[in-house]
């Protein structure tokens, strides 16, 4: 009697190969950081006011910049995700990145500074206590940062120029 | 690193991002790109004298308003 398992072919496997685990983690980092980046665009879109009061909190920048960047952030934000999910890819990655690099130099100076505020990182929290600043927001934005990369890994999708 | 390409690309969303912020701006005022937040008081207008906490009221003579 032979043995039924010895007759499936290589490629009928159930685990795996890891030329097909890279895609496939690829579309995990994107959708994951395209999700978050949603998530964190919309309620500062939506109160631009009160996400412009959770950065003028920090004290790192001038007044009179504050609703820039108010403006600025939620929309590339909003604008990085959005190419996560597109050929784009790489160019959004990058986008978010940058804004992750400079977040985390944020949080790292205020915990320095031993500032105590509310993040402001998924809009402003209703009570300034709420999400305080902690290593824990700089743990997070390293892993956001390590999906960001993995996304930069991968090769340049065929045809996109 | 990173290619010509990929740099094109950011350039391109970083554009896009800061027009969208802009045409948000536009559609959903309430936010003055350059205006600074509203000082506490100002050389002209000397600052609210606020009233004791109730602690300490309690301490003062009752004609101190």
């Amino acid at each position: 009697m032979s043995d039924a398992t010895s007759h499936v072919p290589e490629d009928m496997s159930p685990t795996p190969s890891r030329s097909e685990l890279g895609p496939a983690l690829t579309w995990l980092a994107r959708l994951s950081l395209a999700g978050v980046f949603l998530a964190a665009a919309a309620p500062k879109l939506a109160d631009p006011v009160a996400f412009a009061a959770a950065i003028a909190n920090y004290q790192a920048f001038p007044d009179a910049s504050v609703n820039l960047i108010a403006t600025l952030v939620p929309a590339l934000e909003l604008v990085g995700a959005l190419a996560l999910l597109t050929p784009w890819r790489r160019g959004g990655a990058l986008l978010l990145a940058g804004l992750l690099l400079g977040f985390t130099a944020l949080l790292a100076v205020s915990l320095a500074r031993g500032l105590d505020l509310s993040c402001g990182c998924f809009g402003a929290s209703a009570s300034e206590t709420a999400d305080p600043v902690s290593a824990l927001h700089l743990l997070r934005n390293l892993g956001l940062l390590a999906l960001a990369a993995l996304v930069l890994a991968a090769p340049r999708p065929a045809g996109v120029r | 690193m990173f290619s010509h390409d990929d740099l094109r690309e950011l350039l391109i969303l970083t554009a896009l991002g800061a027009l969208v912020g802009f045409v948000h701006l536009v559609l959903r005022p309430g936010l003055p790109v350059l205006a600074e937040p509203a000082a506490a008081c100002t050389l002209a207008e000397p600052a609210r004298a606020e009233p004791p906490p109730e602690a300490l009221r309690s301490e003062l003579p009752e004609d101190v308003p």
